[in-house]
């Protein structure tokens, strides 16, 4: 087995704040192959961000990495020099984000911030009209009518879907391994969203550019997702193959996730909604965060914290598969049947 | 060079809010005393308060008391900031010329905020034309730079305690009506007030209810930052002879006399910058953590670890 | 864009009008008789009538206001009450030494105070930034007067290396540059303190944005994301609230000036005012406001074309 592009192991972030130290991020543990697209999905404050930015080393600074490892392709990022880690950005890791109105700056044409990104990485200064034809290229390429012309128009003379297109022909420049979407879609409407996840798994098939999707549609990462990570309250809490999550989910909180979502074949029944409220980053109970909301959950869940445990190639944070614990004290739960290994 | 940037969520976390308006003060000045800076202003606000009021208790001497013999003398045992050229002690003169400051810039902030208020509040309740004029004024005050103001005022009006307040008051007005000009509009567009309109709520309530608690923050910050405006203008207006008439020991008179004798002793305008600054700073460091209490999109960054 | 311009020209026409209403009303306010308590009253009847008459105060209220404004339209600004000079000449002569001083302070003042806002933006929390937040608060609420008396204790008294006073030829540059320098100082101090302020309070700002981020998602060079990225958009605000300060600098001009004997606009004011030499006194004080309203709006044309945003919502 060749080794992932993109490695997380036991993920540690934590944000300072006048208020105290919020554990963004616990123990995240992942992998993305080359070529493949991972989806991270997760209610708002789960975390996923805070994941985008950190892989990135790009936190804010009030963020911290205080614990485990990201390696890509093969190099632990924490051992790169400053130097390095602005190599990677851009050319080996490339990053879209989620509202293009504001991660284009407004007082620079795009043709400007697109020659920028490119010799950021140029050994040699390449002429002006060469980079310029590459723009131009890049632009074309995704759908950009009339790229010539319009590579001197400022980003708000743009409509929204064509900044998001802007924003990952900015990304591809440099033919990235990965490309990391933070929520690249939620801003748009859902013809433009389905365009872009469109272009995304073009990429993807074209050239072979691993993607990790970022995104709270359940929708959007069963649409182009070949892996899945559920976060929740920082954690990761199953990690598995899309079919497997969405047929058969292992977790509770993904059981009650999928659940939620609405389907005309619920007609005229109560909405699913999960009961209760993600718990606040400062006053995380101990034992597992999901335990006050999940319906299955024993004397143990309040207590401990479930570890990662491996179900066939499907990973799962819950003591309902935990077989070291007795048969009184674990949780139980009929629809809990040992998964088919994948 | 470590560059900052949002990553992701950085929580704020706020305070609750409730509570009496005591309860609610109290943790004000708890939140504010916790910053250094804070910490610093509100010292030095209490320490100009104790002055004022116990003045001729602080002082050594009193602030008219000449002594010809022991006139420009450096500072002593006797003196502690030396004395000035009809040898008056400069320390009792600086802490009498305290009151001359608040005496001044106090009043003056209330009329500036009294009458900034009242014009706001109609101007921007009303709009249409009685806004436009009062716009016209706003700029039209505002135009001139406050000294300037101040000084052809008191040209033709003479200069005297009265007149120095109103006319400080007059300058520092157009700050406040906007700020209430602002907050008013915003107010009438909001639904919330739409609705009580709708069920019959009078304007007085609406005031009271809406406008008011918005207010008090931005409010409390102009305050803070315009006392120390108002005194650095009666200082240097005394320093340009058109402030509160002589002996009266205004630090801006202590500058002008110390101006005259500078080649002589250089210690009666030291010891009136020292108070100038030391005040002027209290008050902008206490309206600096008001703001960043108050408001904290404001205030930048927080604590921030290195990377 | 052309309707706010126009919106604005009107509005800035109007308060134009009532400043210069203003000031022709002020004399009214003098106690007494403003023209006897100049001459003194030993003045012989028939020139203080006279005197009365060139100022158009024989006339009904209304109808001076109206005099001043015609004859300041053509640059009349009216003859001073003792020596009969021309106002407008007087101004004339006095303005350049202000206005050079006045850039000399911004200059100085934007080579300094930039540079240290962006230091302090992007070492946030740094000693530095501690340091130069205390530094900067100092300086800016220490008044003009005191910068400059304590400037002029150091440079002139203790340590003679610059003139005290006067304000040289521009015949002789040289000259004129070092007795320019103590006063450009002084303004220029306040004004350091309150643009490295707000150049880093607007940086901070920008630097949280997420183009700024996105751009170093991409590789590009720290360097380059803070000068090139940042403190374009960071300027922009800063522009606006240049032409607020001209107006602080402006009013602390008249100390400066007559702290270091330095002719120009504020030394003629003051003079003016203890002569009680009304007719300059208005004349200059409408010089100042007139240059302040202009640069208000010329910086505010220059903000809205600078951010491109603004120039096409418009």
């Amino acid at each position: 087995m060749t080794q992932p592009l993109l490695t997380v192991d036991g993920l540690e972030v934590v944000y300072h704040t006048d208020a105290g130290t919020l554990p963004a991020l616990s123990d995240v543990c992942f992998e993305v192959r080359e070529g493949q697209i991972v989806g991270v999905v997760g209610e708002s404050g789960c975390g996923k961000s805070t994941l985008g930015a950190a892989l990135l080393r790009l936190l804010a600074p009030n963020g911290e990495i205080v614990g485990g490892h990201v390696m890509f392709a093969g190099r632990d990022l924490a051992s790169l020099s400053a130097g390095e880690l602005r190599t990677l950005r851009g050319q080996g890791v490339a990053m879209i984000f989620q509202d293009p109105l504001t991660s284009l700056n407004p007082t620079f044409t795009i043709g400007q911030q697109m020659i920028d990104a490119q010799r950021a990485h140029q050994q040699t200064r390449e002429s002006k009209s060469v980079v310029r034809q590459r723009t131009i290229d890049a632009l074309t390429r995704v759908g950009i009518p009339d790229a010539a012309r319009r590579i001197d128009n400022h980003p708000h003379e743009f409509s929204g879907g064509m900044r998001q297109r802007i924003m990952i022909a900015i990304a591809l420049l440099h033919e990235p391994s990965l490309l990391i979407a933070d929520e690249a879609t939620s801003a748009l409407d859902v013809t433009l969203e389905a365009q872009i996840l469109k272009l995304l798994k073009e990429i993807n098939a074209v050239h072979g550019t691993a993607i990790l999707l970022i995104s709270h549609n359940l929708g959007v990462i069963a649409e182009v997702c070949e892996r899945v990570v559920v976060m929740y309250a920082g954690r990761a809490v199953e990690e598995g193959d899309v079919y497997s999550i969405f047929d058969r989910p292992l977790h509770p909180y993904s059981r009650a996730l999928l659940a939620a979502v609405p389907s005309p074949q619920h007609r005229g029944t109560t909405l699913a909604a999960i009961p209760g409220r993600v718990p606040s980053l400062l006053a995380l109970p101990p034992g597992c965060k999901f335990a006050d909301r999940c319906g299955y959950a024993a004397a143990v869940c309040f207590t401990r914290e479930p570890a990662s445990l491996s179900r066939g190639g499907l990973r799962v944070r819950c003591f309902l598969y935990d077989d070291s614990l007795p048969e009184a004290d674990k949780p139980r739960a009929d629809w809990a049947t040992e998964p088919v290994p994948a | 060079m470590a560059v900052a940037s949002q990553g992701g969520e950085a929580a704020v976390v706020r305070a609750p809010a409730g509570g009496g308006v005591m309860t609610r003060l109290g943790r004000l000045i708890r939140e504010v005393a916790r910053r250094p800076a804070g910490l610093f202003g509100l010292l030095v606000v209490c320490l100009l308060f104790v002055v004022v009021v116990a003045a001729p208790v602080v002082a050594p001497y009193g602030p008219y008391d000449q002594s010809i013999v022991e006139r420009l003398q450096g500072p002593s045992l006797k003196h502690l900031l030396g004395t000035d050229e009809l040898g008056r002690d400069l320390l009792s003169r600086v802490i009498f010329g305290a009151r001359i400051a608040l005496g001044v810039a106090i009043p003056a902030v209330l009329i500036a905020m009294f009458v900034g208020m009242l014009t706001g509040l109609i101007s921007g309740y009303v709009g249409r034309s009685v806004d436009q004029v009062a716009i016209v004024g706003m700029d039209a005050i505002q135009a001139f730079p406050a000294v300037i103001l101040a000084l052809a005022l008191l040209a033709v009006l003479g200069p005297s305690l009265r007149n120095v307040v109103i006319v400080i008051g007059v300058a520092l007005a157009p700050g406040y009506a906007r700020v209430v000009r602002a907050m008013t509009r915003a107010a009438k567009q909001n639904q919330y007030v739409e609705a009580e309109v709708s069920l019959g709520a009078g304007t007085t309530r609406i005031a009271v209810h809406h406008l008011l608690p918005n207010i008090a923050a931005p409010l409390f910050i102009l305050t803070a930052m315009d006392i120390p405006s108002a005194i650095a203008i009666e200082a240097g207006l005394a320093f340009l002879g058109l402030g509160v008439p002589p002996p009266s020991p205004s630090w801006g008179a202590l500058l002008s006399d110390g101006f005259r004798y500078v080649l002589i002793s250089p210690w009666a305008i030291i010891a009136a910058s020292a108070a100038l600054m030391l005040t002027t700073l209290g008050f902008a460091m206490l309206g600096e953590t008001l703001r960043d209490v108050l408001d904290p999109k404001l205030s930048g960054t927080r604590r921030w670890r290195k990377r | 864009m052309l309707d706010y311009a126009l919106r604005r020209l009107v509005m800035t026409f109007f308060v134009v009008l009532l400043i210069m209403t203003f000031l022709a009303l002020l004399i009214q306010l003098v106690p007494g008789d403003p023209v006897r308590l100049v001459l003194g009253a030993k003045a012989p009847e028939s020139v203080v009538q006279s005197v009365r008459h060139d100022m158009y105060l024989d006339k009904p209220v209304p109808a001076q206001v109206y005099y001043f404004f015609t004859n300041a339209l053509r640059g009349d600004l009216g003859v001073d009450f003792q020596s009969q000079r021309s106002v407008t000449s007087l101004i004339w002569t006095a303005l350049p030494h202000t206005a050079i001083l006045a850039l000399a302070s911004l200059a100085l003042a934007g080579l300094l105070g930039v540079p240290l806002g962006v230091y302090a933006a992007t070492h946030p929390g740094g000693w530095l930034d501690r340091v130069t937040a205390v530094a900067t608060i100092s300086l800016i609420t220490m008044p003009a007067y005191v910068a400059g008396l304590l400037l002029l204790l150091v440079f002139s008294v203790h340590w003679p290396i610059l003139p005290a006073t006067g304000t040289g030829s521009l015949s002789d540059p040289g000259d004129y540059l070092t007795h320019l320098m103590l006063p450009a100082i002084a303004l220029a101090v306040t004004w350091i303190g309150y643009l490295a302020r707000l150049v880093r309070t607007s940086m901070l700002e920008v630097l949280n944005e997420r183009y700024i981020l996105a751009a170093r998602s991409q590789g590009i060079r720290d360097r380059l994301v803070v000068y090139k990225y940042a403190l374009r958009n960071a300027v922009i605000p800063t522009i606006a609230v240049v032409g607020v300060g001209l107006g602080t600098l402006l009013g602390g001009a008249i100390f400066v000036e007559v702290i270091f004997a330095r002719a120009g606009l504020g030394m003629l004011i003051y003079n003016s005012i203890q002569t009680r030499n009304y007719p300059i006194v208005r004349g200059g004080v409408l010089v100042v406001a007139l240059l302040f309203v202009a640069v208000n709006l010329l910086t505010d044309f220059v903000y809205h074309m600078v951010d491109p945003r603004i120039r096409v919502s418009s």
